[in-house]
């Protein structure tokens, strides 16, 4: 399977959604390629990331479908049950959000923060089968995924903490002496907070890329045993690259909405 | 003549003649030379980040192990956040790979 390509690419209408996303292009640079790579886009992982959302909702649809009564379902069944992978990583991402930013705001945030944990972990862990690309190997999704973060970020600070919010743009102190540094702190914040949804968009992407490279190089010399301790790698960056953007987002989302407290 | 000056002079003649060599060859297409940079930097990027990368971890591991040695019942919850600490030291040194891979696209072919 060449570069780039998956088995989605059987799929009957696949030739029309390429030509229309090449044509798609054309408008916004001038021969079809994309301005940071000069490569021709591809639409793979389209596919994937629509696969892995229709694959969270049918999960979603079967947990919630197996809990009917309240009191009757409390206790959940001894074996590995859709129910009982979905309770473990619900709670634990609950129990992670709630360690930083509080019981109440974890149960708030925890919607966001857990949709983008389960579609980052299945994303990742869809590079793993052979054949297929990880739709977080692409900077368009993880980008996507960051500044969703970033303008949550944003807007819960300023509806709670409103002018304080950006009040901590300028720095620690505030007064007409100091009108420099509120200057400078202003600049170097604004670009530290530029930094974020870049830095987690970029993290996930490099990791994705890089792993998926490294399997791909390993399958093509010997494909017999050898890309095993690879594939135990690429296991544990999955897990620990969904671990990081959800912990550095609960982080992000708690510093915006606890500077109400701390004053 | 002295000795000193005799030798002075010896080790100044190769530099003066080469630079005229070196001119000539400096005359060449500028494509190619950001070729070479490019994948030199490309290749040194990467290197100069492993190792830092290297040892960030390596202090980050070890601080981890030494509080499992000195307590083995605090292992599990040392682990998530030693595992926190690996992936953001090692971030800093995937940034540099986006540069290198970057760096990559900017040599031309058979350059």
């Amino acid at each position: 399977m060449p570069h780039g390509e998956s088995w989605f690419s059987l799929l009957p209408f696949h030739a029309r959604f390429m030509a229309f996303a090449r044509n798609f292009g054309k408008p916004f640079n001038e021969d079809g390629l994309t301005w940071y790579a000069h490569e021709h886009p591809g639409v793979q992982h389209i596919y994937a990331a629509l696969f892995v959302l229709g694959l969270l909702a049918i999960i979603g649809v079967i947990t919630d479908t197996s809990i009917r009564d309240a009191r009757g379902d409390l206790v959940p069944p001894s074996k590995l049950t859709i129910r009982n992978f979905v309770e473990l990583l619900v709670g634990t991402c609950f129990r992670m959000m709630s360690d930083i930013m509080g019981a109440k705001a974890a149960r708030h945030f925890l919607p966001l923060v857990g949709t983008c944990a389960f579609f980052i972990l299945f994303s990742n862990a869809l590079g793993l089968i052979p054949g297929f690309l990880p739709p977080t190997s692409n900077f368009n999704t993880t980008l996507a995924c960051g500044l969703v973060i970033f303008v949550t970020t944003h807007i819960y600070g300023l509806k709670t903490n409103g002018w304080n919010h950006i009040k901590h743009f300028f720095g620690p102190v505030i007064g007409w002496p100091w009108v420099l540094l509120m200057i400078l702190m202003f600049l170097i914040e604004t670009i530290s907070h530029i930094a974020r949804p870049l830095s987690l968009g970029i993290r996930l992407m490099a990791n994705m890329t890089a792993d998926h490279l490294v399997l791909t190089i390993f399958l093509g010399l010997v494909p017999f045993l050898v890309p095993l301790p690879m594939y135990i790698l690429g296991a544990v960056v999955v897990v620990v690259q969904a671990l990081v953007f959800s912990l550095l987002s609960t982080a992000y989302i708690g510093l915006a909405i606890q500077e109400a407290e701390h004053h | 003549m002295n000795k000193t000056w005799l030798r002075f002079v010896a080790f100044c003649a190769p530099l003066l003649t080469t630079a005229t060599v070196f001119a000539q060859e400096g005359a060449a297409s500028n494509a190619n030379d950001v070729g070479k940079f490019a994948a030199l930097a490309a290749g040194l990027g990467v290197g100069i980040a492993a190792a830092g990368c290297g040892l960030g971890q390596g202090r980050a591991a070890a601080a981890a192990l030494e509080g499992i040695a000195r307590n083995p019942g605090a292992s599990d919850k040392l682990f998530t956040p030693m595992i926190l600490g690996l992936a953001l030291i090692e971030s800093l040194a995937i940034y540099a790979l986006v540069v290198s891979i970057l760096l990559l696209g900017k040599i031309p072919a058979g350059g």
